[in-house]
């Protein structure tokens, strides 16, 4: 099960992020505006952790995957990791330009 | 360097023992040919070998391809011209509705399902699916519900709300006649055979692989299948609840989705393209993964950049599911929220990139043949780039805000519907006829068919995005002269039935050639390395072999001889039965024998009278129907019955002496995970119906009345405490003292009680405050969280009765408690829904 | 009915001629696409095309991993982003919230037609029309869309995109021309039945030519006081004696039904039908006798019981409602 968390790490932090950022400027439309500046300065450090979770997947992942040479399964797991934490990164940045593009 | 740590325990000095010597015993393969016996006579119906079921699948799934194909042509004719009078326009509106419906609903992904049923167990070096009633069971509901529902056609009652009917229009009030109930419950049974499909590939492609098959190993077929059939179990449960809830509204008046009774429209656009965004990658994985597999086969080289294709596939499959809104652009949403959803749809698009590299970096690292799949792949991958492409300008803001509901779109989804998985899926056919037919398909006709489709589709669609841009929306039946609309439109006509033309060429070259069922098949035509390939009988392989590579045939030397020499795993039947190997997910190290069963009827008439629920619903035929559901739930419970027995011997020898045993119960069973993804499926329904709560209240927040002052802490209480007695039912089965199963049956049944008796307290409770379902969003939702929790509490005591009656024949033993664990896994997750359940619509927003 | 209507014409595609500046760098966006979409298809090409007929030493260079972290990855990341920050802020800046100076005009999305209401500074109704809006030129246009029944999608291509009608809300459309002209639109999210034939029209004038005429509609039609020609005052008969009053209202006369599109200068508009047939007695004759043959399933009732001239009256009367 830990492997499977370990491979899918960054994925699920995009999912959290996604998730977090979308709930986050829905609330704010219930209760202000879904631009309002209060909510996306939230949406913005919410996506600020976000991407710092990932880039520290990512790095974490490197570190594994050097150390398991040897063992495919843990080499391909790495893989998976690293890769996952790197696109999971840049698609929470993507996911972060609408709390501060056009205003 | 580290050496590979075991997961289970297994030594891997065991695997040297592989290839055995030696003659095997007399009578060995005619014994195991006799178990694994074909069918005769009525047996066609009842069979269960996915060598048979595959084939029935894809035929079936392609029948439907043909007759939605069909329904196109009359369509194109229809708007060949301006004001043509060649359809009315309530035939026009049924037949666009019905030609997306069963496109996607009755061909796509039953055809990439067929595909993982006729394909897997052999590539994965197993005898069989785990599950096999289980597909046999999906494939016939979905045959005879999706031809009843195809019939509506000729009655003039099929749907016409477009292939998403969107409410109000497709609500009572604006669609009286059962036409849009023929959808609603006609794809119910297909919600059904997804899933079941979906529990069958994960389990499989996790447990049944081949001895050493690691991670790493796994074909790149196996892999697209099992993240399709992930997705299928997070997005499908968003479909069958929005069904389910406009099916209430237009029946009963729960008013979900009515504006003026404080449902929302938008409700029902959330939950079906929460389910029908991940559902056109749904059908575009396994297609990918297939690619992959046949991109690599026909240039006879290894898939450049596996890893990294296998990471493409998993985030397509994660970021898929956070795009969905990009359907809703035009809705009013605000902008910073389409503004996620545009950027999550601009980086999906990055995986998708990765894989297409890796194809054209595979075709440039070896040498790619033009045969029919070759063409087909190559033909694939330019389409469906041109598809992706599109995809990228429409997930950008403003300029859907033009294409948006325009041929322009209608030209997207085609180009990557077809690009993605139609053309690699006629180079699947292409691909594989040789492992499941004595003949493969013609190369001659082959490369007719392929040019004319590829032409045919290019003429057919390439206009469309033109005729967009000139203004013209989708669903329409006819356009007015003088636009200049008529040109792209002629143009799209011809292309169409170019494109038919080719069908038909298929359709000759399937009659001519395809020839399954016989003794032999057409061998490995195309050198391609995977597993499947091996000579293989009814029983899959004759022994099931060690894997090292990826591509076994090409890179393990005289595999084929020795799998067939019967100098692996299982090169019989110790049990004397059907059977195949459960290995461990990651390493694939033997764990257990798991016994298959044999075919019944049971499951074929579980099919007839499941379809036959839904479809008796569909006409209001209420006695019927509830007659045919009652029917269904007790072959289900025959079907059920006969597992879970006694075996003879606790283990055996799987080969070279090694033992491992027939009976494994708790979380390294299948069942277990069986169960475990089916209550994934039920946990989503009920996330999906909290968003639906949450959502509704959220635009009409003065409508909601306080909940009722009383009941919370016992109803927690005793769900809570239901949830303690199935923990103590199992460990005191497990605990194997003289009294233990009446001790353990008791506690289960009083866990039912226990249940059942909080969900009284909390329906009776709702009552008495006065609230009803049709009068507002909450009464609404909140009776619909009641109705599923009593749907659950009434599917519990089913099973509560099946396992007091197991008692009664004394089945229940400490020795076998696997049915004792799912059943309480099923009661403990029914005691944990309810529990959510009354926190949520007690406690928020409470007042 | 070889007429051209007025209104939505195909070519040049509307979509790539825009006459507004809610159009205009939707359109600039819109070629960037293109242009962006069949260079990475041509490189795509390219790369294939070296894959498989290429010389040994570049396919070897194409056929290694590098390829897929370049160009599979890194060339897309590039380009995306800089796609999306443009189509962002273009979001953000044809959203933005209406000025409360700017004109406004309420659209109800119907089954099959479109009902049009010219709002006053207050923001109540001044007076109704159909299937016409008229705007002045050079200023943004508020348009406040709603939906009656189902949900429907109003769309002008030359002057913007598209926005969802639905039940239960009110979405903000702002637009713009920048010339005179008529421009024309069709509805865009199936509605069932006749969806295909709900088009309408966009006519925008100068601001002096727009005031005379709002001033012209808010009162009742002109041709009314000259009820004196004979057809015309036939044709006020047929129409009161036909119960059209219950459906339709007619500015200064007894007739006050709202279930279907305002009368009240029906003669001046270009289309009938919701944009589907050139407004002229003959073709409102034929509307009138027989509307389910032209526009099958639309909410009003074929008439087989009026005779010719009577159908020539009542036309010639509605003709004079300018």
């Amino acid at each position: 099960m830990q492997r499977w968390f370990y491979m899918l790490g960054g994925m699920l932090v995009w999912a959290v992020h996604f998730v977090g950022v979308y709930a986050i400027a829905s609330i704010g439309d219930v209760v202000a505006r879904a631009d309002d500046p209060t909510w996306r300065m939230i949406g913005l450090g919410f996506s600020v952790l976000c991407v710092l979770a990932g880039v520290t997947l990512f790095f974490q992942a490197v570190r594994r995957g050097r150390a398991a040479a040897g063992d495919e399964v843990a080499t391909l797991a790495s893989l998976l990791a690293t890769a996952g934490a790197g696109i999971a990164t840049i698609a929470i940045i993507f996911q972060t330009l609408p709390t501060v593009v056009g205003y | 360097m580290t050496e590979a740590k075991s997961e289970t325990g297994f030594d891997p000095e065991l695997y040297k023992r592989f290839p055995t010597s030696g003659e095997r015993p007399e009578g060995e393969l005619e014994k195991l040919e006799k178990i694994w016996c074909g069918p005769k006579g009525w047996e066609w119906i009842t069979v269960i070998n996915n060598n048979y079921v595959g084939v029935y699948y894809i035929g079936a799934a392609m029948l439907f391809f043909v007759l939605a194909g069909i329904l196109s042509l009359l369509m194109r004719t229809q708007l060949a011209l301006p004001l043509n009078g060649f359809l009315e326009q309530e035939t026009y509106n049924q037949l666009f509705t019905m030609h997306g419906t069963i496109m996607m609903f009755l061909f796509a992904v039953p055809a990439v399902e067929a595909l993982g049923v006729l394909l897997l167990p052999q590539m994965l070096g197993a005898r069989d699916l785990p599950f096999p009633r289980l597909s046999a069971y999906a494939f016939w509901a979905y045959l005879i519900g999706g031809l009843a529902f195809f019939c509506s056609i000729f009655f003039g009652l099929a749907p016409n709300g477009g292939w998403f009917m969107y409410p109000p229009l497709t609500s009572m009030t604006y669609s009286p006649g059962i036409n849009a109930d023929f959808w609603l419950l006609g794809i119910g049974f297909i919600e059904i055979s997804a899933i079941a499909g979906a529990i069958e590939i994960i389990v499989g492609v996790l447990k049944n692989r081949a001895p050493g098959m690691t991670l790493d190993k796994m074909p790149i077929f196996a892999w697209g299948m099992l993240i399709f059939a992930c997705m299928i179990i997070i997005a499908f449960p968003s479909v069958i609840l929005a069904t389910t809830l406009m099916e209430l509204e237009r029946a009963f008046g729960w008013p979900f989705f009515d504006a003026l009774k404080g449902g929302d429209p938008l409700l029902w656009q959330h939950l079906f393209w929460f389910f029908g965004h991940p559902e056109v990658y749904i059908i575009f994985l396994p297609a990918a993964a297939a690619m992959s597999t046949m991109v690599a086969a026909v240039a006879r080289t290894p898939l450049v950049g596996y890893r990294l294709v296998v990471l493409a596939m998993i985030a397509t499959g994660f970021i898929s599911f956070g795009v969905w809104s990009h359907h809703m652009f035009t809705t009013g949403m605000p902008s910073i929220s389409i503004g996620f959803f545009s950027s999550a749809s601009m980086a999906v698009s990055l995986p998708a990139g990765i894989q297409v590299f890796a194809w054209i970096a595979t075709v440039a690292a070896g040498k790619m043949r033009f045969s029919t799949p070759g063409l087909f792949v190559l033909g694939s991958l330019t389409v469906f780039v041109m598809g992706g492409l599109t995809g990228v300008m429409v997930a950008m803001v403003p300029f859907d805000w033009q294409a948006h509901d325009s041929y322009f779109i209608v030209a997207h989804l085609h180009y990557v519907l077809i690009g993605g998985m139609v053309f690699p899926f006629f180079a699947a056919i292409y691909f594989w006829t040789p492992m499941s037919s004595s003949r493969p398909l013609s190369e001659r006709l082959g490369k007719w068919v392929f040019w004319l489709m590829f032409a045919g589709m290019h003429i057919a669609f390439l206009p469309m995005h033109l005729t967009g841009l000139m203004g013209m929306p989708r669903r329409v039946y006819t356009y007015l002269p003088d636009r200049g609309w008529e040109i792209p439109n002629m143009i799209s006509t011809v292309g169409a039935f170019l494109f038919a033309v080719g069908v038909l060429i298929w359709i000759v070259d399937m009659i001519r050639n395809f020839r399954p069922f016989g003794p032999r098949d057409a061998g490995n035509v195309f050198d391609s390395g995977g597993l499947e390939w091996l000579p293989t009988g009814l029983y899959s392989t004759r022994s099931i072999p060690i894997v090292t590579t990826r591509y076994p045939l090409w890179e393990q030397p005289n595999l084929a001889r020795d799998v067939e020499a019967g100098r692996y795993f299982l090169p019989d039947a110790p049990t004397g039965d059907r059977e195949t190997l459960v290995t461990s997910p990651l390493n694939a190290e033997p764990q257990y024998l798991q016994r298959i069963p044999r075919p019944s009827g049971w499951h074929v008439w579980a099919a007839v009278f499941t379809a036959g629920f839904f479809l008796l619903l569909t006409i209001q035929a209420y006695w019927a129907s509830a007659v045919s559901g009652v029917l269904a739930v007790y072959c289900v419970f025959m079907w059920g019955w006969l597992l879970d027995r006694p075996r003879i011997q606790p283990t055996v020898d799987i080969g070279a002496g090694i033992q491992v045993p027939t009976y494994m119960s708790g979380p390294r069973s299948h069942g277990w995970w069986a169960m475990v993804i089916t209550l994934v499926v039920a946990g989503m329904i009920l996330v999906m119906t909290a968003f639906s709560y949450v959502f509704l209240w959220s635009r009409n927040p003065l409508d909601w009345i306080a909940p009722p002052q009383t009941g919370l802490i016992i109803i927690a209480t005793m769900y809570a405490a239901a949830l303690v007695a199935v923990r103590a039912s199992n460990a005191v089965l497990v605990a194997d003292r003289p009294r233990s199963p009446q001790l353990a049956t008791a506690l289960m049944l009083g866990a039912l009680a226990l249940a059942a008796g909080a969900w009284w307290i909390d329906l009776t409770g709702w009552w008495a405050t006065g609230l009803t379902p049709q009068v507002s969003g909450q009464g609404a939702t909140v009776f619909y969280f009641l109705s599923w929790q009593g749907f659950f509490v009434g599917t519990s005591a089913i099973m509560g009765l099946f396992v007091l009656l197991r008692f009664l024949t004394g089945q229940v033993e400490a020795k076998r408690p696997a049915t004792f664990e799912l059943i309480g896994l099923y009661l403990a997750y029914t005691a944990g829904q309810g529990l959510i359940s009354v926190l949520l619509t007690r406690l928020f927003p409470g007042g | 009915m070889t007429e051209p209507i007025d209104g939505l014409q195909g070519w040049p595609p509307p979509v790539l001629d825009p006459a507004g500046p809610f159009a205009g760098p939707v359109n600039t966006l819109s070629w960037a696409l293109f242009g962006i979409v069949i260079a990475v298809f041509v490189v795509v090409m390219i790369a294939l095309g070296i894959a498989l007929f290429g010389p040994r030493s570049w396919r070897r260079r194409i056929g290694g991993e590098k390829v897929l972290w370049g160009l599979g990855l890194a060339f897309p990341v590039v380009v995306l982003s800089a796609l999306l920050v443009w189509g962002l802020g273009l979001t953000a800046q044809l959203s933005e919230d209406p000025d409360p100076s700017e004109m406004r005009v309420r659209v109800t999305g119907e089954m099959w037609w479109w009902r049009v209401a010219y709002l006053d500074a207050q923001g109540n109704e001044a007076f109704q029309d159909a299937n016409e809006v008229h705007i002045p030129v050079g200023q943004p246009v508020v348009f406040e869309l709603e939906a009656a029944d189902v949900i429907h999608s109003f769309w002008v291509p030359r002057l913007g995109g598209k926005m969802d009608m639905i039940p239960g809300r009110r979405n903000i459309l702002r637009l713009q021309a920048d010339e005179p002209g008529s421009y024309g639109g069709q509805c865009a999210e199936y509605c069932g039945g006749p969806h295909a034939l709900m088009g309408l029209i966009v006519v925008a004038h100068t601001p002096e030519d727009f005031a005379a005429w709002r001033a012209k509609q808010a009162a009742p039609s002109t041709g009314l006081v000259a009820a004196s020609a004979l057809p015309v005052a036939a044709g006020r008969q047929v129409f009161q004696a036909s119960g059209c009053g219950a459906c339709h209202a007619i500015n200064g006369t007894d007739a006050n039904g709202q279930a279907g599109p305002d009368l009240s200068h029906v003669g001046s508009r270009r289309t009938l039908g919701a944009g589907i047939l050139p407004n002229n007695q003959g073709t409102l004759a034929g509307w009138i006798s027989d509307s389910q043959a032209i526009k099958p399933g639309n909410r009003m009732p074929a008439y087989p019981v009026l005779t010719g001239q009577q159908l020539r009256d009542v036309s010639a009367y509605l003709e004079s409602l300018e």
